[in-house]
């Protein structure tokens, strides 16, 4: 049975593909348009599944939507009915595309693809809940979802147990954590629904002075539920997220081009503070109400890594499963897997072990490419040559764009579309940042270490995060050894990685601690400030000759950033975020 | 010849009216636009929103309840397969 994924017309539009159980291709649309975030309907993506699958349409027995239209659509109204006349602006802008495609989803489908088939519809935070517990390890576990909103829902709760997930409680809109975080990046002057991990980043800096403000504008239960005071926000009938009050709370917003200052660090640190109370008790509560040990977590407030890797010690649950995709793309994941595995009774074949889901070039397509653009480079003779070189570059602090095999599913670049440095050089932070990034200076780069080294160097409570959705401290001793990965606050967003993983980017971490002593690269996402991860061959290529990348390992081919110097432009002229 | 140049003519002035009418009919499609949704808000939203006010009928809960959880109930399971086709 083929079962195809779509979430869309929000944010993070995706496909995902199974495949008689499996997860044979998932990917954001972002990654074909490259329009980061995009939301249109991810035509681009579904056709990569179809190809990766070696399917045309006609052979998708169902289509599997993220959410249900009219009852977003009931939530829309609502807003409008209880905010008239003020909504006016809002009703406006957004009635026009309700009109012309998300309350004729099943028909935009049918145009798109050429799809003749049935289409189900999958509750917005049921399609959460099944991204995280059906691909996961567990044969049962308690499941949250907490976002921005789904239909009604902005949190929900329940468990899953083998091919079953019942949902049993949820927060209902306006009362959301999601748009308090994302209320809170707007006031510091960040883009909603894409920087909120800037917001995180930002709050190790500042002290959570504004806790007892935060208190003011949202009533924390015991069982972790929120009140919100509205009175505070403008979201649920304008288009902008802080209110008046909010600014009298908090002071002014503040201006994207505005400098940072320590106000807006305490801010950060407040929110992060009361958004971690208000999960720890969330999950304080599901623990007493269904005393499982595992936990799966999903939803956009999942990628809060800084509150994900204190989970299991201010919570009784032992072990913690989240889908590297936790937002809104992996509900398309969500749909398909709940289609598939519930409704259809599926036996749960596929655990989710690696991120590795989208596409990938033969070395025949790169070598054409190069070739047809009179780019000059070199062939490695072997993978062992490929390691070594690889490791010694990095070694002498060159900066590498490493692309490897499948794309990426999810926001993290995990090696196979990553940008790879020396995290023994205590400038490395600021080479990059100077030569490619040009990000803000408050934001730490991640590390990568090889999984056998993991207890070494951090303080963590299991043997491998694969997917660099934690953040654990680095052991008191080994801070000094990798400067430039560890945080303000003495932590890292780690990934771990295995020779059976990925080889070759394991190779490279272990030749590189023969080097350094250290088992340790700096792992950023390869991507141009303001765009998406590159997904092609040409987008590598163009990020390398854009930013300051001093070479490229594009599958077994090395390309000298130096030796191509017709093709070097300035991507910061073209920075958009 | 001079029917040949005729036509190239007239293409040119169509040409240039619809380069001159293209910003001209995006304002008066948005003005039609914003007309048409003023009307359906007033009319269709409008209306209903004020006998709601009227009958104490509200549709987002926005002001402070004094509860000890704002849990909602909501149990989701399956459901038989014709519920998933619907979209609400």
């Amino acid at each position: 049975m083929n079962i195809l994924g779509i979430s869309c017309f929000y944010h993070d539009s995706a496909a995902c593909l199974i495949k008689d159980g499996i997860v044979v291709a998932a990917a954001e649309e972002e990654r074909f348009t490259r329009k980061k975030h995009d939301t249109s309907f991810p035509v681009n993506a579904i056709n990569y599944c179809l190809k990766e699958g070696n399917i045309n349409i006609n052979q998708i027995d169902y289509i599997a939507f993220y959410e249900k239209p009219l009852l977003k659509f009931e939530r829309l109204l609502s807003q409008h009915l209880e905010m008239f006349p003020r909504s006016f602006w809002s009703f406006y802008k957004a009635l026009p595309s309700w009109i012309t495609e998300k309350l004729r989803v099943p028909s935009v489908i049918r145009k798109k693809i050429k799809y003749k088939g049935e289409i189900l519809f999958i509750e917005h935070h049921l399609a959460h809940a099944a991204s995280a517990f059906l691909v996961s390890p567990f044969e049962e576990a308690a499941i949250l979802t907490v976002d921005g909103v789904g239909e009604w829902a902005t949190a929900s709760y329940g468990y899953g147990k083998g091919n079953e997930i019942t949902l049993l409680k949820e927060l209902k809109f306006p009362n959301s954590v999601g748009l308090l975080y994302s209320t809170v990046t707007a006031h510091l002057g960040f883009s909603v629904n894409n920087s909120e991990y800037k917001v995180m980043g930002l709050s190790p800096y500042g002290k959570p002075t504004y806790y007892d403000n935060f208190k003011k504008v949202v009533d924390v239960k015991e069982d972790g539920s929120i009140e919100l005071d509205m009175s505070y926000f403008d979201y649920h009938y304008k288009l902008t997220m802080p209110g008046k009050k909010f600014a009298e709370e908090f002071g002014p917003v503040r201006k994207p081009n505005e400098e940072v200052t320590q106000k807006h660090k305490d801010i950060a640190a407040s929110l992060q503070k009361i958004t971690e109370e208000i999960i720890f008790k969330m999950l304080n509560h599901l623990y007493k109400e269904t005393k499982m040990k595992n936990l799966c977590i999903a939803g956009g407030v999942a990628l809060n890594s800084v509150a994900n890797g204190k989970i299991t010690k201010n919570t009784p649950f032992k072990n913690v499963w989240i889908q590297p995709a936790a937002s809104d793309a992996g509900t398309s994941l969500g749909a398909a897997a709940y289609a598939n595995n519930v409704i259809f009774g599926k036996k749960r074949d596929y655990v989710m072990k690696l991120a590795y889901l989208g596409p990938s070039f033969s070395t025949e397509y790169i070598k054409n490419f190069l070739d047809s653009r009179k780019i000059v480079y070199k062939k490695f003779k072997n993978d062992s040559s490929l390691i070594k070189l690889t490791a010694n570059l990095i070694f002498n602090n060159n900066v590498i764009g490493w692309f490897q095999g499948r794309m990426e599913w999810g926001p993290r670049a995990l090696g196979a579309r990553s940008i790879l440095s020396n995290a023994a050089n205590p400038k490395m932070k600021d080479i990059l940042n100077l030569k490619v990034k040009h990000r803000e200076h408050f934001r730490p780069f991640a590390p990568v270490i090889s999984k056998e080294d993991v207890h070494d160097y951090f303080e963590i409570d299991k043997d491998e995060e694969p997917f660099m959705l934690f953040v654990y401290p680095f052991k008191e001793k080994k801070k000094k050894l990798v400067p430039s990965v560890v945080h303000v606050d003495g932590t890292g967003r780690l990934q771990t990685t295995s020779e059976e993983e990925n080889r070759l980017y394991y190779g490279v971490i272990k030749e590189f601690e023969k080097l350094s002593g250290v088992p340790i690269l700096v792992n950023t996402s390869f991507n141009i400030r303001g765009e998406p991860i590159v997904c092609t061959p040409e987008d590598a290529y163009k990020c390398m000759m854009g930013t300051g990348i001093d070479y490229l390992v594009m599958e077994n081919f090395l390309i000298k950033r130096d030796d191509n110097k017709k093709d070097i432009w300035d991507s910061e002229k073209t920075a958009n975020d | 010849m001079f029917s040949n140049n005729m036509l190239n003519m007239l293409k040119g002035i169509w040409g240039a009216v619809k380069k001159v009418m293209e910003p001209i009919s995006k304002v008066m499609s948005g003005i039609v636009n914003f007309i048409l949704l003023l009307l359906v808000y007033i009319i269709g939203i409008g209306l209903v929103s004020i006998f709601a006010k009227i009958f104490r009928k509200h549709f987002l809960q926005l002001k402070k309840q004094s509860k000890n959880s704002n849990w909602d109930e909501h149990k989701v399971e399956k459901q038989p397969l014709e519920k998933y086709y619907r979209t609400f």
